[in-house]
């Protein structure tokens, strides 16, 4: 082999090996950020254990099969080698001729070839290979509680709410205002966020909770509602059954039969909205008997007994729901007014009903609401909504403002004589009404008779 | 698939040897006449043997003119001068047909060859001349023929247009355009010589007046100059170093530098690159190889590429010159093509 040639291939050699370890190190730089980043984010997001993390090395491999073939793909051809050659042994074009034609006797002329050296500044290189490696080496040496973004959240104590919800969602299931099913999703939602519940974003689980309090707090005043309306309507059933059995001798038989009706009717239609209620307090044949519209005397103080202990359980209901703060005070005391007697709804009803004859049952109990039109002489009266102080108490009034100048003005002398009124014509609005144009205006307001009052007084402050 | 040419065979030493011998004789024949300026006259000799023409730029006094002669005295030619100016036709350089009276009496219009019907043609302050007259060597210096009444007439062989300009006194010149430009192999600036040259030319010449030759070349040595010069081996390497070289005086060139993007309107023309490679044949031959190599090429391709590479006016502004910009071009561009990354370098080492 002639000694270029052997220059030639030593050089393409060095020139790949080279390549090969330059194109090593940047590939294992990439992919040691790569997994270093793969490493953190897998340890934080999931708790991933570092012995599976550590296949990555398997890509350091890859990059070097990378390297080597690029390098061999990267490799400078003979052709070129032999050109530099030539350039650097100062040939003058000899060696590259020599490669398309015989040298002949110029062989023995061509100067020494030298062998050029590769200057490869790889100090940037090594750099970020090893930079690479220590993010990599960061990545696993990391305690694990430092990286665990779930470990990191601070905690947000959310059981005493949690608690509370939980019980009103038992309640309500106890009640039966939910259905069960209901109750269990929401009891779901619940748990989801509780576990959710973190300190980074207090905000977003203390709203989740108010919704479902509020959700559930809805449902509690809707069925507070609802019982309230169905112990009016045992409590008017209660109130006309009661005074029925009281008035019995009272009435004639055809009176008697329109509002045994009519209580029919009225037990009829609280049955048919909670069934269930009073299928506990009415035996089977009184059941019968209301729905079949077949009430006796009979049957009138079974009826109201059953109809109080209806309204109890029903006030028992809105008593735990208020108990559980599901519904406020107000409703809570509309539930415990409902079951009082409300004669003039009574009234109303015997009026619409056609039994004017039987007004002295509904005032049986309650003579009257006071007052000289309102019932007899014995009944209590009662007082309403007190007077407001309206129009009653004194207003200060706030003089106009052309008056403040008074402050700085001062007295030039007392006449005895009544003051000379002056024609000022109309009064333009604004305190600089008076002033004219130009510089060095002054405020000229003057002071009228009718003024007086607002003087006196402003002195009398003074 | 089969090679578009056969390879050269390398000239051997004993036939190299009488041309450069007589390459080196007539360059220091030139050395000897004009005193101080060695490598002008180099390249003026590269540009003969090269069978270019030449643009002498400089001041006036630099012996631009005593060059042209020295020269066509040395290379034993048929010599004329023109001095160019505003009134110059190309009638007064072509020449042009007269009426004559024949000794049977006839009259006809016979051809009066014009100055350019020579070997060595001193195209003094050639700018000075009308743009008609100044493109009426166009087709004189690329075809070496004169077209005239539709008569195709050939300039004698070899013919050299040695042309000179002043960059002063641009005022009533017309600047050469491109395409005439173009035709010119160099353009070789003539600068002021050094205070020993100086002192040499008075203390040795009376009046300023070169000696006389004491050697000239014979047609057959010339014509054995121009037949070892053909025969100078291009190698593949050079001439695609070449090659690169001219395409990447173009800005969208991906070898192109910074500057040349800044700063280059047009690049260099084809005829530039095969311009550097018969400059740099001749190169090569002063130099005594048979083979033409990359530092042949940098010698030569400034002095080509200058005056075919434009230059925008951001250039102009920033006072860049092209031979700046060329000389960068050369210092940057890889000759070998080895293609390695930035970071890797080659630097010269120890001997096999």
């Amino acid at each position: 082999m002639r000694p270029h040639e052997h220059s030639i291939r030593r050089f393409r050699t060095r020139v790949a090996g080279l390549l090969a370890l330059r194109y090593t190190l940047v590939l294992a730089a990439v992919w040691g950020f790569a997994w270093g980043l793969a490493v953190l984010f897998l340890r934080a997001a999931f708790g991933t254990e570092r012995q599976p993390l550590l296949w990555g090395l398997l890509g350091f491999a890859v990059a070097v099969v990378a390297a080597a073939v690029a390098a061999v793909r990267r490799m400078p051809a003979r052709r070129s080698v032999r050109a530099l050659l030539d350039k650097v042994s100062n040939c003058g074009g000899l060696l590259m001729a020599g490669e398309e034609t015989d040298l002949g006797p110029w062989r023995d002329a061509m100067p020494a070839i030298e062998r050029p050296r590769i200057i490869w500044r790889s100090g940037q290189t090594w750099c970020v290979f090893c930079a690479a490696a220590a993010f990599v080496l960061l990545g696993f040496a990391i305690p694990q509680r430092y990286v665990d973004m779930n470990a990191a959240r601070p905690p947000l104590d959310v059981t005493d709410d949690v608690a509370r919800i939980k019980e009103q969602i038992e309640l309500l299931e106890e009640e039966a205002i939910i259905e069960e099913q209901r109750a269990e999703t929401l009891e779901q939602k619940l748990d989801q966020t509780a576990a959710d519940a973190s300190g980074t974003e207090p905000g977003k689980t203390l709203e989740a909770l108010d919704h479902l309090e509020q959700e559930l707090r809805k449902g509690a005043e809707e069925a507070a509602e609802a019982a309230l309306a169905q112990a009016e309507q045992l409590a008017a059933a209660e109130n006309l059954a009661a005074q029925l059995d009281q008035a019995a001798g009272q009435l004639d038989e055809k009176d008697l039969a329109q509002a045994m009706k009519e209580l029919s009717a009225l037990m009829e239609q609280a049955l048919s909205e909670n069934e269930s209620l009073l299928n506990e307090a009415l035996d089977e044949k009184l059941l019968n008997a209301c729905k079949d519209g077949k009430l006796c005397q009979a049957d009138l103080a079974k009826l109201c007994k059953a109809c109080q202990l209806s309204k109890d359980q029903l006030s028992e209901m809105v008593k735990k729901l208020a108990e559980a703060k599901m519904i406020d005070a107000e409703m809570m005391a509309k539930c415990e007014g409902c079951s009082q007697c409300n004669n003039d709804r009574l009234l109303a009803f015997l009026a619409k009903s056609g039994m004017n004859a039987c007004e002295g049952i509904a005032t049986g109990n309650c003579p009257g609401r006071g007052a000289v039109t309102r019932g007899r002489g014995d009944a209590a009266l009662t007082w309403k909504d007190p007077s407001t102080k309206e129009n009653t108490e004194f207003q200060e009034q706030v003089l106009p403002p052309n008056l403040a100048g008074l402050k700085d003005s001062t007295r030039v002398g007392v006449s005895l004589s009544a003051p000379k009124v002056e024609d000022v014509g109309s009064s333009s609005g604004g305190a600089l009404g008076g002033a004219a144009t130009g510089s060095g205006s002054a405020f000229t307001a003057k002071v009228l008779p009718r003024h007086k009052g607002a003087v006196k007084r402003y002195f009398e402050r003074q | 698939m089969k090679p578009d040419h056969e390879p050269a065979r390398l000239l051997d030493p004993s036939e190299l040897r009488p041309a450069v011998e007589t390459a080196n004789r007539l360059l220091e024949q030139l050395n000897r006449m004009l005193l101080g300026r060695s490598e002008l006259h180099r390249m003026v000799l590269i540009g003969i043997l090269a069978r270019g023409h030449i643009l002498l730029e400089g001041l006036p006094g630099l012996g631009k003119t005593m060059l042209v002669r020295a020269l066509g005295q040395l290379l034993n030619m048929k010599f004329t001068r023109v001095q160019f100016t505003p009134d110059l036709m190309p009638g007064d350089i072509l020449g042009t047909h007269i009426l004559q009276q024949t000794s049977d009496g006839r009259r006809e219009m016979t051809f009066q060859p014009g100055p350019i019907f020579t070997n060595l043609l001193l195209a003094d302050e050639i700018n000075r001349a009308s743009p008609k007259t100044q493109s009426a060597l166009l087709e004189a210096m690329q075809e070496r023929c004169v077209t005239l009444l539709g008569a195709t007439r050939e300039l004698p062989d070899p013919f050299f247009v040695l042309a000179s300009q002043n960059p002063i006194e641009l005022e009533g010149t017309y600047p050469l355009p491109e395409a005439q430009l173009d035709r010119f192999l160099f353009k070789l600036i003539v600068s002021g010589v050094d205070v020993e040259t100086l002192d040499q030319i008075i203390s040795t010449r009376r009046r300023g007046e070169m000696p006389v030759p004491t050697w000239s070349i014979s047609p057959e040595q010339l014509k054995q100059l121009f037949e070892t010069m053909d025969r100078i081996v291009l190698p593949r390497p050079v001439s695609r170093y070449i090659s690169r070289l001219v395409a990447a005086t173009h800005a969208d060139s991906p070898e192109a530098t910074e500057q040349i993007r800044s700063y280059v309107a047009y690049g260099a023309s084809p005829r530039a690159a095969i311009a550097i490679a018969e400059a740099a044949r001749a190169q090569a031959l002063l130099a005594g190889r048979p083979t033409v190599g990359f530092k042949d090429v940098q010698t030569v391709a400034a002095a080509v590429m200058n005056h075919r590479v434009i230059l925008n006016y951001k250039a102009r502004f920033d006072k860049v010159a092209p031979y700046a910009v060329i000389a960068a071009l050369i210092e940057r561009l890889d000759e070998s093509g080895l293609n390695l990354p930035s970071d890797m370098k080659v630097a010269e080492a120890a001997h096999e």
